[in-house]
């Protein structure tokens, strides 16, 4: 039977041409997404999954960034082929985005009410007093408390977590297909942070769209996501169902990620597992595997050739040469650090 | 580890802000950042302070070492009163206090090398011999996982964690007794984060230091913590042992704050969670009574009314709640039966 996909990023690179030379940010990237799921995009800092999200939202003018390589479709059509003015058509529309600092990204002089019915008018053809009642539905929808009342106060009378539930409304008064999450809860407190998690799964539930979730947290990804892509380095180094990535792990860099979190819910006077060094520079990439640098079970082939990204079975995908000549285990056990380093 | 003499013993501490108005700027109210707290830290022993945003975890630590001038209660270290020293006296107490903060490159001269950072910090103080002084940095900087070759650098040439050694070096560099770690690993990514705990850990090891922690996230308390203050709203909710707090919680926010993290594993399973409504109240018109009581799960009459003293759950268990007068609490248990 034919999957009904939404999105299929095929060897997307997007690159930031600076003084000091080309900064491969998103460096072959390629995913589907179908209908109806969720995909966690996990990684650390410059690892390039925030620049994926802005490629697929083409976000990009204004920086000297810009997509060098590869397809983004999308309802069957190519994003990165689309003209800016068909890009705004889609934008909000067809596909929103959240972002990570809800103060920012709301315009301070504009009531909320006014923030979101703006967006609703601007896509449907809805008269002023039919967008400002949808506004203050949506607002009930991602439960905002009386909801007349605030949709007449401005951003800096609401908590943090009550804007990122009116940028949330903001995301999804136009019932887009996909919804992109970038970092959304990384700016609150745990407790809201919690309300904002459950309430973006709820919606996302309810309405059959697809999620495409980026965060830094392992934790979001486990409590959100169906599939989960791994990042290092402006690659995919993994790609498996949440359940698989956190049973077992199949790359180093994945191990050393999940072990070196310190966990609430275990006791252990034990030291942290540590990766090693630290991510190299953009403009230095190794010439191997972007993590042998730094990975414990590196040997020759790592450091001078660059692994695929190969299947392992199902929809299980592994960047190792070490998985795929040996398919070796790395148990998480065997990946405590000598201790006092 | 609470064995050990104590070194610090804050009590009834209040810091509160005015709030400037009207026309001519009178104060017209306080923000109630931290109000009448008390605990006490022993000697090589990491107390940790968690809370959310404006809990005023972060003023208590500002309040010891006086960067904050507090506005009642005593901070007694080595005898001494802190509140009442001069700020003379007070550079002075620094050598034995310092702190980490959480932005590494906000918090050091970008303008400065490594070596001058801390040769600055030393000369204050008085530490060492100034014609040994750059061996004893090149000591401090392997000691905290630098390079030699990398003692005539400035800060921006370092990674964020690399920067947060400098921190840690500086802090080192006068061999205090207490150092207060205000979220220093926060801003770092987890797999450097881990590089940092461990050398925090490794250092209390070495130099028998003791940490008061500040830090929002859980997982990192309860890898550091011996101790664990919980902070609602400028107040202390509970004391506790770290194995009783995250196993039996006594305090209903603790228990919703703990509910509330990510599991570490997708279970799917999460029936037993609470989610707290609402956000937190206004510090400056905290609610009467409990605090929390404007989002517990579990107010009755009392909690509106009268602001609860501390019951002692079990040993070293402090909680501030009516509910520990009426016996043992499991919210789990609690949680089924609503």
């Amino acid at each position: 039977m034919e999957k009904d996909i939404v999105l299929q990023v095929e060897n997307l690179q997007t690159s930031f041409f600076t003084e000091d030379g080309e900064l491969k940010a998103v460096n072959d990237v390629s995913f589907t997404l179908e209908k109806g799921q969720s995909l966690g995009i996990v990684g650390e800092s410059g690892s390039g999954k925030s620049i994926t999200s802005l490629s697929i939202m083409r976000l990009l003018m204004g920086t000297t960034g810009r997509i060098v390589g590869g397809k983004i479709v999308f309802n069957g059509k190519d994003l990165v082929k689309n003209t800016e003015k068909q890009m705004q058509e889609i934008r909000g529309n067809h596909i929103s985005m959240i972002f990570q600092e809800p103060m920012t990204s709301l315009n301070p002089t504009i009531t909320i009410g006014e923030q979101i019915a703006e967006t609703i008018r601007g896509h449907q053809k809805k008269d002023r007093k039919a967008a400002w009642e949808a506004a203050i539905k949506m607002l009930t929808l991602v439960g905002i408390p009386e909801p007349e009342k605030r949709a007449k106060q401005y951003p800096f009378e609401l908590s943090g977590g009550m804007r990122q539930r009116v940028m949330i409304a903001i995301a999804i008064s136009c019932q887009p297909d996909l919804l992109i999450a970038d970092e959304p809860t990384t700016a609150l407190d745990v407790t809201i942070q919690a309300q904002i998690l459950s309430l973006i799964k709820k919606i996302q539930r309810k309405s059959g769209g697809a999620l495409i979730m980026i965060t830094h947290d392992l934790g979001v990804i486990a409590e959100t996501c169906d599939t989960v892509a791994v990042m290092y380095c402006g690659k995919i180094v993994e790609f498996a169902t949440v359940h698989e990535l956190f049973e077992s792990p199949k790359h180093p860099y994945t191990v050393g990620l999940l072990s070196s979190i310190p966990s609430h819910e275990t006791d252990s006077d034990e030291d942290l597992y540590i990766i090693d060094g630290q991510v190299p520079s953009p403009y230095e990439l190794p010439k191997g595997c972007m993590f042998a640098p730094r990975c414990p079970h590196s040997e020759d082939i790592c450091k001078n050739e660059l692994p695929e990204l190969t299947n392992l079975y199902g929809s299980r995908l592994v960047r190792c040469h070490m998985q795929q000549t040996e398919g070796r285990e790395f148990a998480n056990d065997r990946w405590k650090s000598p201790s006092g380093r | 580890m609470t064995g050990g003499k104590v070194l610090l013993d804050v009590k009834n501490l209040k810091q509160y802000f005015p709030i400037k108005g009207g026309l001519v700027g009178r104060t017209i109210n306080y923000v109630k950042a931290v109000d009448d707290v008390s605990f006490t830290v022993h000697e090589g022993e990491t107390l940790s302070i968690v809370g959310e945003s404006g809990s005023g975890k972060t003023t208590i630590g500002r309040s010891i070492i006086r960067l904050e001038q507090a506005n009642g209660g005593s901070v007694m270290f080595d005898g001494e009163d802190l509140l009442n020293l001069s700020n003379r006296q007070m550079r002075k107490k620094r050598k034995d206090i310092q702190i980490i903060f959480q932005d590494p490159y906000a918090s050091l001269n970008p303008r400065q090398t490594v070596y001058q950072i801390l040769n600055e910090a030393m000369n204050i103080q008085g530490v060492g011999n100034k014609s040994e002084r750059r061996q004893d940095i090149l000591n401090l900087l392997e000691t905290v996982g630098l390079g030699a070759h990398q003692i005539d650098l400035h800060p921006h040439q370092f990674s964020g964690g690399q920067r947060q050694r400098i921190g840690i070096a500086r802090a080192l560099s006068v061999r205090p007794k207490l150092i207060i770690c205000d979220e220093a690993v926060s801003a770092l990514d987890v797999s450097i984060q881990a590089q940092v705990l461990n050398l925090l850990k490794k250092l209390q090891r070495k130099y028998k230091l003791t940490y008061l922690f500040i830090s929002h996230d859980l997982g990192v308390v309860r890898h550091i913590s011996d101790r664990i203050i919980v902070m609602y709203l400028g107040k202390i909710v509970e004391i506790s042992g770290k194995k009783d707090l995250f196993e039996t919680p006594g305090h209903p926010y603790t228990y919703s704050l703990l509910s509330s993290i990510p599991r570490t594993r997708p279970t799917g399973e999460t029936s037993d969670r609470i989610i707290l409504h609402g956000d937190m109240p206004s510090p400056i018109t905290p609610p009467p009574g409990c605090t929390f009581h404007t989002r517990c799960p579990f107010a009755f009459d009392k909690c509106s009314a009268v602001a609860p003293q501390f019951y002692t759950a079990r040993e070293g268990q402090e909680v501030y709640c009516h509910l520990l007068d009426k016996g043992a609490v499991d919210f789990g248990e609690m949680r089924k039966i609503d």
